[in-house]
């Protein structure tokens, strides 16, 4: 039996060589969308979560003596998703306590975004947000007292340039490593940007684990419209998975169909000998089984260039890794469909078999 | 030939199909016995429920009424499978259209009842079937490169390769020129009767009548005459 199962097989693939190949296309066409728009979509609703994470993208602050091994401890608590060494103060601008940012050097998450003129390039200058330019009527070239402290004399800078006051572009005042240094010393905290998904008490006890003398300051409100955001994201991203993985099957089921028709007389023949119905199920499930195979391994040589083509920035190895969890869903599927259809089919009566023929 | 075994037995067979609002009653109370070693044909227009007859009779259509037995079975009493197992066992097949499994040999072809059954020696025991149909030269030829002709003579041997004791032929010759049909005839003839099988044939053909045992006629659905 198993030699006639093998030559069944054979039937079922060769028997019609391009409604194969259109099945092969389709596994290819859907999975890549499969991953690749759930990628894309990730990526797009991570962009605009940033963005709406407020002027300020962070969620948790650390401020203590940590080391390398602590700082390996915090990367690998879940839910962290980026570090970022940040250096602030406060002082006094027109009797209002106001936040100084000392300019980060590269790679960062702060956005920062001239309206007018420069960021502050010596220890004179300072940027200031538009929305203090526009309060107090302050233009480039202008002058501004900041107070550190009350016991301190007031230090004077020229402004360089307007932040602009678009969304998420940071509000504090902007200065340079020198201009910074006489306002305060440089003694730096850790700013946490969490996934979005994780509880941000969950990762304030893991803080507290690694270290209890830890000072830490929480953004919960705009951490929770970030949650909110990005669980609108998430089911945005499933229901579209859901709606390829609906179209697919469907699409497989009849193409298999069409193909499981044009060998209906044959099949008819079968049965009426008396081959049992798993017989006849097991090279259809086979046959299934290596068309995903088969799309499965061009998707997999093709997905790296597609990504890159499109300038996802998600790594291609990254993108193989969701193609490679997300497959045994996929298989699923497209085996259940097949199974429904095959048994749907088989379940016809010998006669109609050969009728419809 | 002993024409007093019963091989197949249907009861007060009826089959109805509705049409939208019409009903066609395909087979109206029959009843027919063949009995081992005969070759029984079955003639009436096209619609009097020739077909159906046979259909009814080897398990795949099941009647609204009456029964089928075959060893005092009641066949479609048996579930699926055992109904399976009882063609598998005890039926062969012939068709108008050879449907032959096209990427098969004519040798894998004939193999297939003996597999289905797990039978021992398939490959000798069929080499030896189409030896005896005169193809024993064309067996490693697949269904494309054989006429018709030989490609009926494959269904034949592959019909009776296991056996059977009854054989159930639709039309086996309607796609054959008239002296390929005699031939194909004469050889199902000629086995049934070796095997001792029982044979029943639905044909157009009334040349064939001669080489029948006996001969039913159906008309809508009913046996006009044994």
């Amino acid at each position: 039996m198993f030699k006639l199962t093998v030559k069944l097989i054979q039937w079922n693939l060769t028997r019609n060589r391009l409604q194969l190949l259109i099945m092969v296309l389709a596994v290819i066409g859907s999975l890549s969308s499969y991953v690749l728009l759930g990628t894309a979509l990730n990526e797009m609703s991570e962009k605009v979560v940033d963005v709406q994470r407020s002027d300020w993208p962070f969620d948790i602050e650390i401020i203590g003596n940590i080391d390398d091994e602590e700082m390996k401890k915090i990367m690998d608590i879940q839910g962290v998703k980026y570090i970022e060494e940040v250096y602030t103060t406060e002082a006094f601008v027109y009797s209002s306590e106001m936040e100084f940012l000392l300019i980060p050097k590269e790679d960062t998450k702060i956005l920062i975004e001239m309206e007018v003129g420069n960021v502050p390039t010596n220890v004179n200058e300072i940027a200031i947000p538009g929305q203090l330019a526009a309060a107090y009527q302050l233009n480039v070239g202008d002058r501004l007292k900041v107070l550190p402290s009350i016991s301190i004399p007031p230090i004077e800078y020229e402004i360089s340039g307007i932040v602009s006051s678009k969304k998420g572009v940071v509000t504090k005042l902007l200065l340079n490593e020198e201009g910074f240094l006489r306002l305060s010393s440089l003694f730096s905290k850790k700013a946490i940007q969490l996934d979005g998904k994780v509880d941000i008490g969950f990762v304030e006890d893991e803080l507290e684990k690694v270290d209890a003398g830890y000072i830490i300051e929480k953004y919960e409100e705009n951490y929770s419209n970030t949650k909110n955001s990005l669980g609108l994201s998430d089911t945005m991203v499933m229901s579209l998975r859901f709606l390829i993985l609906g179209i697919t099957a469907t699409s497989l089921a009849v193409l298999l169909y069409i193909g499981q028709r044009s060998g209906a007389y044959q099949t008819g023949v079968l049965l009426a000998m008396g081959i049992k119905k798993p017989w006849l199920m097991l090279p259809t499930m086979i046959q299934t089984t290596i068309t995903f195979l088969i799309g499965f391994l061009v998707t997999a040589a093709i997905l790296p260039f597609v990504s890159i083509s499109l300038g996802l920035v998600t790594k291609p190895l990254d993108i193989l890794w969701t193609l490679i969890k997300d497959v045994a869903v996929y298989y699923g599927v497209g085996l259940f469909s097949t199974l429904i259809i095959t048994m749907q089919f088989l379940g016809t009566p010998i006669p109609k078999l050969f009728k419809d023929a | 030939m002993d024409n007093q075994i019963v091989a197949i037995k249907g009861d007060r067979l009826r089959r109805v199909f509705h049409l939208g609002d019409q009903e066609v009653r395909a087979l109206d109370e029959i009843n027919i016995e063949v009995y081992q070693g005969e070759l029984v044909m079955l003639l009436g227009p096209s619609g009097s429920g020739k077909t159906t007859l046979l259909h009814t009779l080897s398990g795949l259509d099941a009647p609204d009424r009456g029964e089928v037995f075959v060893d005092d079975v009641s066949i479609y009493k048996l579930n699926d499978n055992k109904l399976s197992h009882l063609r598998s066992r005890s039926f062969g097949f012939i068709f108008q259209s050879f449907n032959l499994l096209p990427n098969l040999t004519a040798l894998e072809n004939v193999q297939i009842p003996l597999r289905i059954t797990g039978q021992p020696n398939p490959v000798e025991r069929s080499m030896e079937m189409l030896t005896r149909v005169g193809l024993g030269d064309r067996a490693q030829h697949r269904p494309g490169q054989l006429s018709g002709g030989e490609q009926q003579r494959v269904t034949v041997a592959r019909a009776l390769v296991s056996k059977p004791k009854i054989v159930f032929a639709d039309e086996p010759t309607g796609n054959l020129d008239s002296v390929t049909s005699m031939e194909i005839m004469n050889l199902l003839q000629e086995m049934v009767h070796e095997n001792n099988s029982a044979c029943l044939m639905v044909t157009h053909n009334a040349e064939l009548v001669p080489l029948a045992n006996r001969v039913l006629n159906l008309r809508d659905g009913k046996m006009v005459n044994k």
